[in-house]
């Protein structure tokens, strides 16, 4: 077994530590939901492309 | 009649050959020279890497394709440019054996990255210690790697997996946390998960931070760091990490290294994925003047990178404040007509913090310039060189400051209970002139959120893209 990082400890003393909650867990999986994210995204990355130069 | 060589069918040169084709390909010659006869979607190959995908749905033959847009193909690798006025020629060992001379007035070098897996001893495949995905048929070895671990885990064995960078200064951590992830999502799958202790290795100085210095977005109310939100789904996960260190060497099961503090250290694996140093594939070639002269440092930097319009030499305090150090037009100074895009042109300097340790070992993830970045310059300048052939002039310009980014990192295929988290970034090298807050970008923008949905824009992706790389009906209306 090696040497785990130092990097987890100093994170773990910080607050308050960002957590992938139940309710955030089930809303990952939750088809409905995803399916509203999915349009979200793909609009929220046309409107990017859009923003964007793309000269 | 004008002729463009484009070197390199990656997603910056396809690209690129499919519009030159398509706006130039009746009247001017276009011809692409490549490697491979195929064009590979790099962004699959960590699910061929787990056995999830089968190799050919991530690869499309050139030649048709070019046919159809009236461009010529050579498989091959370029060896000499000749790029004084009265030359222009670029010589090209066949793989069919051979060599073959082509003129050109415009020349596109695209040729993706040259995997330095000597810059590390031991690392890579060839020497039989670590694995890599960043070639198809190092992906297809992967999976084979990796296949052949399952059937032991099955009979009751332990392992400890570690997946991550190879060297002080590689990029392309994505592809490392994508693989790590998804061999995550298959072992647990497979019912296997609690047998393998999997380890995440790396040299960014904070996890997600994957060479663009990370980012922040909003989530759930309040401002997250990619490094918060990426050890949130380590911990999910029961992934491990190791962040901030420099593989210098690989022995058989280890790892040595050394971190940001100068410390040395070992790390003992039994599958290793380790991503390598990438250099510009300017390393294999010569740059040749009428009588010989060597003209290599006009066209290329010491590590094989195109020189293009960026401003180079600037000390990172001041590299960070100035956006405009980065190319717009990505167009070599000595020699206007050749242009570099994708890997292939040389950043002007790091966009993470660089980080020397005391001994003197660099440990910075490199700028990445792959995927939707590639795609991009290969675009504008496919555009430029067809302004420059009808009208003289250029007259698209994008620097990466000003450039916007989406990056789908896919946790798990699956589009039931697979996952992916969704990364949009405006802009990938922080602009602190326009945007003055603490990260330099569009807070506005600037996304990040994981879920099933990513999952299905992952898929959406793969399935779209290699539907506009075949270059069928309406390729164009779908963006890099």
């Amino acid at each position: 077994m090696s040497e785990q990082t130092k990097a987890q400890p100093q994170e773990e003393a910080k607050a308050p530590r960002f957590e992938i909650s139940p309710r955030d867990r089930a809303l990952m999986n939750n088809k409905l939901y995803q399916l509203w994210r999915f349009i979200v995204l793909n609009i929220k990355i046309l409107k990017a492309v859009d923003h964007s130069k793309r000269s | 009649m004008a002729k463009v060589v484009v070197v390199g069918a990656g997603f910056a040169g396809h690209t690129a050959a499919l519009y030159l084709g398509h706006y130039l390909g009746k009247k001017h010659e276009i011809t692409v020279v490549n490697k491979y006869d195929y064009f590979g979607f790099v962004p699959s190959w960590v699910w061929v890497g787990v056995g999830r995908m089968d190799p050919k749905k991530t690869i499309i033959p050139l030649e048709p394709v070019y046919r159809r847009k009236r461009v010529n193909f050579v498989q091959g690798r370029v060896t000499e440019i000749h790029p004084e006025p009265e030359e222009q020629y670029v010589v090209v060992e066949k793989a069919e054996g051979g060599q073959a001379r082509l003129d050109y007035d415009y020349l596109l070098i695209a040729t993706g990255p040259y995997l330095n897996f000597e810059a590390t001893p031991g690392l890579g495949p060839a020497a039989g210690n670590t694995y890599s995905i960043c070639t198809l048929d190092h992906a297809i070895q992967t999976r084979d790697a990796y296949l052949e671990w399952v059937k032991r885990l099955e009979t009751g064995a332990r392992a400890r997996f570690v997946i991550g960078t190879g060297h002080g200064t590689a990029t392309c951590q994505g592809a490392a946390f994508e693989y790590i992830t998804n061999v995550h999502k298959d072992l647990v799958r497979r019912g296997l998960r609690d047998r393998v202790e999997l380890v995440y290795f790396s040299n960014e100085p904070a996890l997600g931070d994957f060479g663009i210095r990370g980012i922040k977005a909003r989530y759930k109310g309040r401002l997250v760091s990619s490094a918060e939100f990426m050890e949130a789904i380590f911990r999910e996960f029961g992934i491990q990490w190791e962040i901030g260190r420099a593989a210098l060497k690989v022995e058989p099961g280890r790892i040595y290294w050394e971190d940001r503090d100068g410390n040395y250290g070992e790390t003992t694996f039994d599958f290793a994925m380790l991503i390598p140093q990438f250099k510009g594939q300017g390393l294999h070639m010569k740059v040749l003047g009428p009588n010989g002269e060597d003209l290599y440092e006009r066209v290329f930097n010491p590590s094989g990178f195109v020189l293009v319009d960026a401003i180079y030499g600037l000390p990172f305090e001041r590299l960070e404040r100035n956006p405009d150090a980065w190319p717009s037009v990505y167009q070599n100074p000595y020699y206007p007509n050749i242009f570099a895009a994708g890997i292939a042109f040389a950043p002007p300097g790091p966009i993470s913090v660089p980080h020397t340790t005391p001994n003197g070992t660099k440990i910075a993830p490199a700028p990445p310039r792959t995927g939707m970045i590639s795609g991009i310059i290969g675009r504008l300048v496919a555009l430029n060189i067809v302004d420059l052939i009808k009208r003289g002039r250029l007259t698209h310009d994008e620097r990466m400051s000003e450039m916007f980014a989406a990056c789908v990192a896919s946790m798990g295929d699956s589009l039931w209970d697979g996952s992916a988290v969704v990364i949009v970034v405006y802009p990938v090298v922080p602009d602190f002139r326009r945007y003055p807050n603490e990260e330099g970008r569009d807070l506005f923008v600037t996304h990040m959120e994981m879920g099933l949905s990513g999952a299905w824009m992952k898929a959406l992706i793969h399935y779209t893209f290699m539907y506009k790389f075949k270059g069928l009906p309406g390729w164009r209306i779908i963006p890099e």
